[in-house]
């Protein structure tokens, strides 16, 4: 189990996550909603690792210890090829590509059909399925995705939904911070981030409708 | 990780590598002619253009015709001067006013006799005050020229008191009076042919062609840096927090960003460093020495242009703002280090900063590789 703790984080003046707590089960998915600048991406960069939070832990307790997380933006070299960002990514060099783990991953994702191509000559749907799927090939025990959908067509977020769904049903967990409702669908619970608090929804995501969802986000209890 | 991100860099700057080589020999190529003819374009004695003065003189008067001739046939006057006759004062006058004329001597007609019988006619000279070197230096020369013929006169007068008291016949005075003019005018005026002229290049010890040729290789490398800027600043904030998720900080970034520019640099260096060594070989007119220095020398340079290339793209502003930035002061840490101008020649504030210039200093380094 990933246990967070009381993460708080202020920039500044501006208090974004006050005394966040929750926990995430192995094989469970963690929906985090909230508007725009509501702290979700702040909390998902403090569990990677890449910024300190002011006050607060966070950490697995029992077995598991590898975090990935894939940002917003694809973490992609333009003017490389898929090979070359995946080597970049992850130790061995050609072996990398060889492993059984690697190339289910990549099967599945679709990536074995660009992977000699440069990453500007890709379209987002592209872009995006080999950012998950260097995220992926690190076996991670808790997958941190921020944003993961944006942008995508309808094809491609199923695609990827799919992959995360079997992903949490062989026991991975995942923290997500997104706007789709698409996304909520494979939570099983949803975390809404609102003025640096918290509120945990108890339940799977796709139990939500739209309308519960925006009452959510604007304060109002459902 | 570390080490992957270095060779991931490496890798990208391969991409670049074509441009650049491509860039390079073009740049060369210019740098190369304009070294070659820097020598006749910027410093050649062929190059000087005489200045123009104006001489008005009666054109029926023999003795100011003997001054006009006297005048002109003068080294010091005809290496550096065009004499141009003019009839009157008047439209003399206006060409100076009109820059047509940097000055105007107004030649009296009885001139010689009155600088032989000691009456000293004035010699009116007209200037063009335009504040100019050249306007100063003929002020200088015409009062040289006026101390000349005062010696010259003093000779003869003294002469001339000591015939008449030794109380001469007329015809002895006579001839040797002639005899006096004559070697008078030939040894004072025209003292300028006993002086020997060296040649010193603007450039130091280099002749122009070596100084610029050492100046356009630093620009050319410089300029390449240029380019790497967009390897810098094309990294996504998404990749940045990726890296940093694997605990690659800005410093590690940046560490790999410089190995794997200078190494782009440095091939480029050796590269060009060959080529015109092999032409050397080749040619008699350039002579390029071989040391091992050059290796060391070109992995210091490269260094340089990194870290100024890496300073630049580090900054918190568009590709093209840094591309400009990088630009202008490209332009003036070469000029101050004397890459663009030889040191001996910049006004005197840059002068006394030139020698504390990176380019300064490295533009010295290279050149003791290139030629010893």
């Amino acid at each position: 189990m990933f246990e967070i703790k009381k993460i708080s984080k202020s920039f500044g003046r501006k208090k974004v996550l006050s005394s966040v707590s929750f926990n995430v089960e192995p094989g469970s998915c963690v929906g985090l909603l909230g508007i725009n600048g509501s702290g979700k991406s702040t909390l998902l960069n403090i569990l990677a690792g890449c910024i300190k939070a002011d006050s607060g832990s966070f950490g697995f307790t029992g077995s598991g210890k590898r975090i990935s997380f894939l940002p917003q933006d694809n973490p992609l070299i333009p003017e490389l090829s898929a090979i070359d960002n995946i080597k970049l990514w992850h130790s061995g060099g050609n072996k990398v590509l060889t492993s059984e783990y690697a190339v289910s991953i990549l099967e599945k994702l679709g990536v074995n059909a660009f992977l000699h191509k440069k990453v500007k000559d890709m379209s987002g749907g592209m872009r995006k399925r080999l950012s998950l799927a260097i995220t992926m090939m690190e076996a991670p025990d808790l997958l941190l995705l921020d944003e993961p959908l944006a942008a995508l067509d309808m094809l491609c977020k199923n695609g990827i939904l799919s992959y995360l769904t079997e992903y949490r049903n062989s026991g991975g967990s995942i923290i997500i911070a997104t706007h789709e409702a698409a996304a909520l669908n494979i939570c099983t619970t949803v975390n809404i981030l609102r003025n640096g608090t918290m509120t945990v929804v108890q339940g799977s995501g796709s139990r939500l409708l739209e309308e519960d969802y925006m009452r959510l986000l604007l304060g109002k209890d459902i | 990780m570390f080490k992957r991100l270095i060779l991931t860099d490496l890798k990208r700057i391969k991409t670049l590598f074509v441009p650049m080589l491509i860039a390079s020999f073009f740049l060369a190529a210019i740098i190369s002619g304009l070294s070659v003819l820097s020598g006749k374009l910027l410093y050649s004695k062929d190059k000087q253009e005489p200045v123009d003065i104006g001489i008005v003189m009666s054109a029926d008067s023999s003795m100011s015709n003997m001054a006009y001739n006297m005048v002109s046939d003068m080294k010091s006057y005809s290496s550096y001067t065009n004499i141009i006759k003019y009839q009157d004062k008047a439209s003399g006058i206006k060409a100076v006013e009109s820059g047509e004329l940097k000055a105007l001597i107004l030649v009296p007609d009885n001139v010689l006799s009155s600088i032989m019988n000691g009456e000293n006619e004035p010699i009116e000279v007209y200037y063009n005050q335009d504040g100019t070197l050249t306007t100063y230096l003929l002020k200088d020369i015409f009062v040289s020229t006026s101390s000349m013929l005062g010696t010259s006169q003093a000779v003869i007068y003294a002469y001339q008191r000591m015939a008449r008291s030794m109380e001469w016949p007329d015809e002895i005075y006579s001839a040797m009076l002639q005899e006096i003019n004559e070697l008078t005018i030939n040894y004072v005026l025209n003292r300028t042919d006993i002086f020997a002229e060296i040649h010193a290049d603007a450039t130091g010890v280099y002749t122009p062609t070596e100084h610029y040729l050492a100046s356009g290789i630093l620009i050319l490398l410089s300029l390449l840096g240029i380019i790497y800027i967009s390897f810098i600043k094309n990294n996504n904030r998404a990749y940045i927090i990726k890296l940093k998720s694997h605990g690659i900080g800005g410093v590690k970034c940046s560490v790999s960003q410089m190995i794997a520019m200078t190494s782009g640099l440095y091939v480029i260096f050796i590269l060009l460093y060959g080529i015109l060594f092999i032409v050397s070989r080749l040619s008699d007119g350039l002579d390029i020495s071989f040391t091992p220095w050059i290796f060391l020398y070109g992995l210091l340079l490269c260094l340089t242009v990194s870290l100024f290339t890496l300073a630049i793209g580090k900054l918190p502003v568009s590709q093209a703002a840094a591309g400009l930035l990088y630009l202008c002061i490209l332009i003036a840490l070469a000029y101050i280090g004397g890459l663009l101008v030889p040191r001996n020649l910049l006004p005197e504030f840059a002068g006394d900063i030139s020698g504390y210039s990176p380019y300064h200093l490295l533009h010295k380094m290279l050149c003791r590789c290139l030629y010893g």
